[in-house]
């Protein structure tokens, strides 16, 4: 689609202020134009009067041009009726008789006069199509031609002079014209003092069915959406008298008129009004805003019905000239040979094409440019596409396949076939030298034939005694071709063999959302057809958007018509049928199936989120800043305030040993990712040397371990919504630490194999000891933790970390060493993990305050924290549960009581 | 006032309908014309591309089938000629036929006011 560029100049007459009357006389320096646009050198004018005397006469013109129509129609019937008659009064068979019709007959007479008015019949509707005109035809220009065509300075006078002015109105189809006359009658409807965007939106919603139906795709509720926009036509300025048409009203059909120029269309139609009316009013945007509509979400709705009308006349048009194909593979000059051989290993695609079997092809004429300039310009006429699975290789040559059944190809590709031959079809059953043997054979059968191009899909996959025999061939010159490969594909096969000096490549890039959008608008159909459901708008952008965002091992479009079709089972099992699939469905999808939170914010999800820290509190005792900080960051990440190109939080836990850190980091990974399991965990001591950074990302290619991938790279490849939780930072070798540099800053992270990680949906957390005697030690002098952190990053923590890599955490969490009160705290929560334990085995269990404090003096270390409290109820009471349990003197239902000195006393249950 | 001004635009309505009417016979044999003819000659330039009549005409000499051999050219060269003559009868029909059409549009006006005259 071309860009629409501001190319409209306007020129309003001072002299009437663009009215075009002068105390309600015809102005006379604008000859009652009042505005015009200068258009890429053609003057556009708006020649229809509107007002109340004008739009009547109008009624009365349509009332007359009906009648007239109706009348001549119906005589002319009688006509037929009273020739008929005439027979019938006479012989049949004297028809052919001269007499018959030299006779005097009053029947006849009448016959004949009827033959003169249908002649004016067709006269009639000859001038009624001759008056309509088309939207004057665009012409293709380079980027330097669009400089130098900038708009001239214009006055009055100088336009006089230029001859040929545009009246735009009669590129306006039926439906449109009526609108204009409706947008009157409603703004006089609200007394508005002039015709306003507004009017021409609300004209367009109740009288348009396709209009309506754009607003239905972006999801507008019309019971909600009216009264706001009612309320909006009531802000506009009020009148007595009746509204004027005024050059602000001219000037959005001027804009519409420059749209349908801009999109190569014939007419101007509704949608073209419709979206400049939403541009270029403010309080309609703020209306259309409140309910997530942006102008260019209406732009591309507008586009979504263009693209299935251009669908539409493509289908027909190669319809209408694949008739002209030969169904047998010979061409219609009948020179060429059939390839009975070669066809057992083929395809034929044009002849899929005839039959209407491959589907349309959307915004690659960039790349369809390209590949006909490559065959025509060059001696050579072999080209390879060049892209990553998905972005549209096989599209492109589908659709250069319709193209040719179109003849809408340079002249060296016209009545020609697009074969593509398969090579594993080749291969299938054969040795070596055979498929060797079927190769040259095929490839002779095309050179002799003449007509045939020969296609070869993902040509890396030949085998290097083909790829020999296809380069001989190819140098030869005898025959088009055309090819296709990836990334790796090209670097490591192509790019190494005699083939890359005769292929001429030409790269398929992944195209941008918008492209991505369009296309998915271009298939959309087709998955609503096959599950009967509606598609929003914006179900169809989140598909583009959320897969771009979050599904990194893919491509564009790919990837997001992937999700689409799975969208549409869902809906069709889910939603039922009919129903439209907003773009929360989308997400909601994605965010299943990834475990992601791209949906919006539920409102039981937004309850958790602000209750994060008591969530948190359930499992981590005290370490009240560690618990804010985090839940802060959680909550901001959640609510979209982050930079979408680094990870979701980089987070440094500093702290003793034993006091939270890595279970606050399992907490995080529960609450955040959905369970504990989404944690990638690395301890860093195990990275001091410098040669471990193969192991973190991979060996190089060639050395030990390098098909195995990096440790780091592979697990976020295979889980990239998860937490990285890098323990023991400070022991890490320095090189390691920069990689780490990287990641916090851009979000990704390159592979030994050249493959990029993406790190953006990761929370890393890296926990240090570091410092920790000088934490306890001003902790124990009383100093906050706020003024600890203060000369921690000042002076302290630049021994371990340099600078920089402190600076690219988004928070450290100092987290303070436990006092006996939290330990006991702990041992309480430790307590109730066992008596949850046991609850699933049908046991109660209870701990006696005294034996908790017990517990807790025992495990207290106040340089581990609670490390040893784990080891001390694993020994003093899991173990002598086990034991008990394993003996059988514990049933279910019976109440287990943990008593002072590490006592256990079991009270049976009632016998049922 | 605006009453009048109204019933003045209609007037004026009713005049260019008659304009209209005045026009007509003007407009049979200049711009209508003009629009069968193009129309006749894009009918038949369509149905010669359905026969390939054109494409026959330019291989005359190129012999079918890839059969480059002297007999093969003969043999082509006469099967291309008893193509060509028979695709060019049929597209001379369509010609015949349109080339009537177009004198039907001319004579028709003159021959139904003759036979209105004939019957008055």
């Amino acid at each position: 689609m071309e860009n629409n560029s501001e190319n409209l100049q306007f020129l309003i007459c001072s002299q009437c202020a663009g009215s075009g009357l002068v105390n309600r006389k015809k102005c006379k320096t604008c000859q009652a134009r009042g505005v015009i646009a200068y258009l890429e050198g053609h003057i556009l004018y708006w020649g229809e009067k509107i007002n109340s005397r004008f739009l009547t006469l109008y009624k009365i013109e349509r009332f007359i041009t009906n009648g007239v129509f109706i009348i001549l129609f119906t005589i002319g019937f009688l006509g037929i009726l009273s020739l008929g008659y005439a027979v019938y009064l006479d012989n049949f068979i004297n028809i052919i008789k001269l007499e018959f019709w030299t006779q005097k007959n009053p029947l006849l007479l009448y016959f004949w006069l009827t033959i003169l008015t249908d002649l004016y019949l067709i006269y009639y509707f000859s001038l009624a199509k001759a008056a309509k005109e088309k939207v004057i035809a665009k012409q293709y220009r380079s980027a330097e031609d669009k400089n130098i065509i900038a708009p001239p300075e214009m006055d009055w006078l100088s336009i006089r002079k230029i001859g040929k002015k545009i009246d735009i109105a009669k590129a306006f189809n039926e439906e449109a014209l009526l609108l204009v006359e409706q947008a009157f009658n409603i703004a006089k409807k609200y007394k508005a003092s002039e015709v306003g965007p507004v009017h021409f939106l609300i004209a367009a919603l109740a009288s348009s069915k396709n209009i309506q139906n754009m607003f239905v795709r972006l999801g507008v509720d019309f019971e909600d959406f009216a009264p706001k926009i009612g309320r909006v036509a009531a802000r506009y300025p009020q009148s007595d008298s009746e509204p004027i048409f005024n050059q602000n009203s001219v000037q959005i059909l001027l804009k519409a008129y420059r749209n349908s120029y801009n999109n190569r269309a014939e007419q101007v139609t509704t949608s073209d009004i419709v979206v400049e009316s939403v541009k270029s009013d403010k309080l309609i945007q703020e209306v259309l805003t409140d309910i997530n509509i942006t102008p260019e979400k209406v732009e591309n709705v507008v586009l979504w019905y263009r693209i299935r009308d251009i669908l539409h006349k493509q289908w027909l048009l190669y319809r209408a000239s694949a008739r002209l194909k030969s169904k047998t593979g010979i061409d219609r000059a009948m020179t060429a040979l059939q390839t009975s051989f070669l066809n057992q290993f083929s395809e034929d695609l044009t002849l899929l094409a005839k039959t209407g079997y491959l589907s349309l092809c959307i915004d690659r004429e960039k790349e369809f440019t390209e590949i006909f300039r490559v065959l025509e310009g060059s001696s050579a006429k072999s080209v390879i596409l060049v892209g990553d699975v998905g972005v549209g290789k096989t599209a492109i040559v589908e659709g250069l396949a319709q193209k040719m059944i179109a003849d809408d190809v340079p002249e060296l590709l016209k009545d020609k076939r697009l074969v593509s031959l398969s090579t594993s079809q080749l291969l299938a059953g054969a040795s070596i030298s055979m498929a060797q043997e079927r190769f040259y054979r095929s490839l002779n059968e095309i050179i002799r034939a003449g007509n045939v191009i020969l296609f070869i899909d993902n040509i890396h996959d030949l085998i290097p005694e083909l790829i020999e025999i296809l380069t001989e061939a190819l140098s030869k010159n005898a025959f088009i071709f055309v090819s296709s490969t990836n990334l790796a594909g090209y670097k490591n096969v192509i790019e190494r063999s005699s083939l890359s000096s005769l292929l001429k490549k030409i790269q398929v890039n992944e195209p941008d959302i918008n492209g991505a959008i369009q296309i998915l608008e271009g298939r959309a159909g087709f998955i609503e057809a096959k599950n009967n459901i509606f598609f929003s708008y914006d179900a169809l952008e989140q598909a583009v958007k959320l897969t771009d965002r979050y599904v990194h091992d893919q491509n564009l479009p790919l990837k997001a018509l992937n999700l689409l079709e799975e969208v549409g089972n869902w809906a069709k099992s889910n939603l039922g049928a009919k129903a439209m699939v907003m773009g929360n469905d989308v997400a909601t999808l994605i965010s299943d199936k990834l475990g992601v939170k791209a949906a919006d914010v539920t409102k039981s999800e937004g309850e958790k989120l602000l209750n994060l820290e008591q969530i948190i509190h359930e499992r981590i005792v005290d370490q009240e800043e560690a618990v804010n900080a985090v839940a802060n960051s959680l909550r901001r990440a959640r609510a979209e305030l982050r930079e979408n190109k680094r990870p979701i939080a980089n987070l440094l836990f500093l702290g003793p040993t034993g006091v939270g850190k890595t279970e606050l980091a399992k907490v995080i990974a529960e609450v955040y990712f959905g369970s504990e399991e989404n944690m990638i965990r690395l301890d860093m001591s195990e990275y001091q040397e410098k040669n471990s950074i193969n192991r973190l990302i991979g060996a190089p290619p060639g050395y030990e371990g390098s098909e195995g991938g990096g440790q780091l790279t592979e697990a976020v490849r295979l889980k990239p919504f998860s937490i990285v939780l890098l323990d023991e930072l400070e022991k890490a070798h320095p090189d390691i630490l920069n990689i780490f540099l990287q990641v916090m800053e851009d979000g990704r992270l390159t592979d030994s194999t050249g493959r990029t990680i993406d790190f953006t949906n990761v929370i890393l957390i890296a926990t240090s000891n570091a410092q920790t005697a000088f934490i306890s030690e001003k902790v124990k002098a009383g100093m906050s933790l706020e003024e600890i952190k203060k000369q921690l990053l000042e002076t302290e923590l630049k021994q371990n970390f340099k600078p920089e890599f402190i600076n690219r955490f988004d928070n450290i969490i100092i987290f303070k060493p436990l006092g006996f009160e939290e330990v006991l705290k702990i041992a309480g929560l430790l307590l109730q993990q066992v008596a949850k334990n046991l609850e699933a085995k049908g046991i109660n269990f209870q701990a006696n305050q005294d034996a908790v404090m017990e517990l807790a003096k025992e495990g207290f270390d106040p340089q581990f924290g609670a490390r040893p409290l784990r080891r001390v109820i694993q020994d003093r009471v899991d173990n002598a549960l086990a034991q008990y349990l394993i003996t059988g003197k514990i049933g279910k239902r019976d109440l287990v009581i943990l008593d002072k000195g590490g006592v256990i006393r079991v009270e049976k249950a009632k016998e049922l | 006032m605006k009453r009048d001004s109204t019933l003045r635009l209609i007037i004026l309505l009713l005049i260019d309908e008659l304009k209209a009417i005045l026009y007509f016979p003007l407009w049979w044999y200049s711009a209508g014309l003009i629009n069968v003819v193009k129309g006749c000659g894009k009918f038949i330039n369509d149905f010669q591309q359905t026969l390939g009549f054109m494409i026959w005409v330019k291989n005359l000499f190129v012999p079918m089938f890839g059969q480059r051999d002297i007999a093969g050219r003969i043999i082509s060269f006469f099967l291309r000629l008893v193509q060509i003559i028979f695709r060019g009868i049929i597209v001379l029909i369509f010609c015949v036929l349109n080339l009537i059409f177009i004198i039907i549009w001319i004579l028709l006006p003159i021959f139904v006011l003759y036979q209105i005259l004939i019957q008055l």
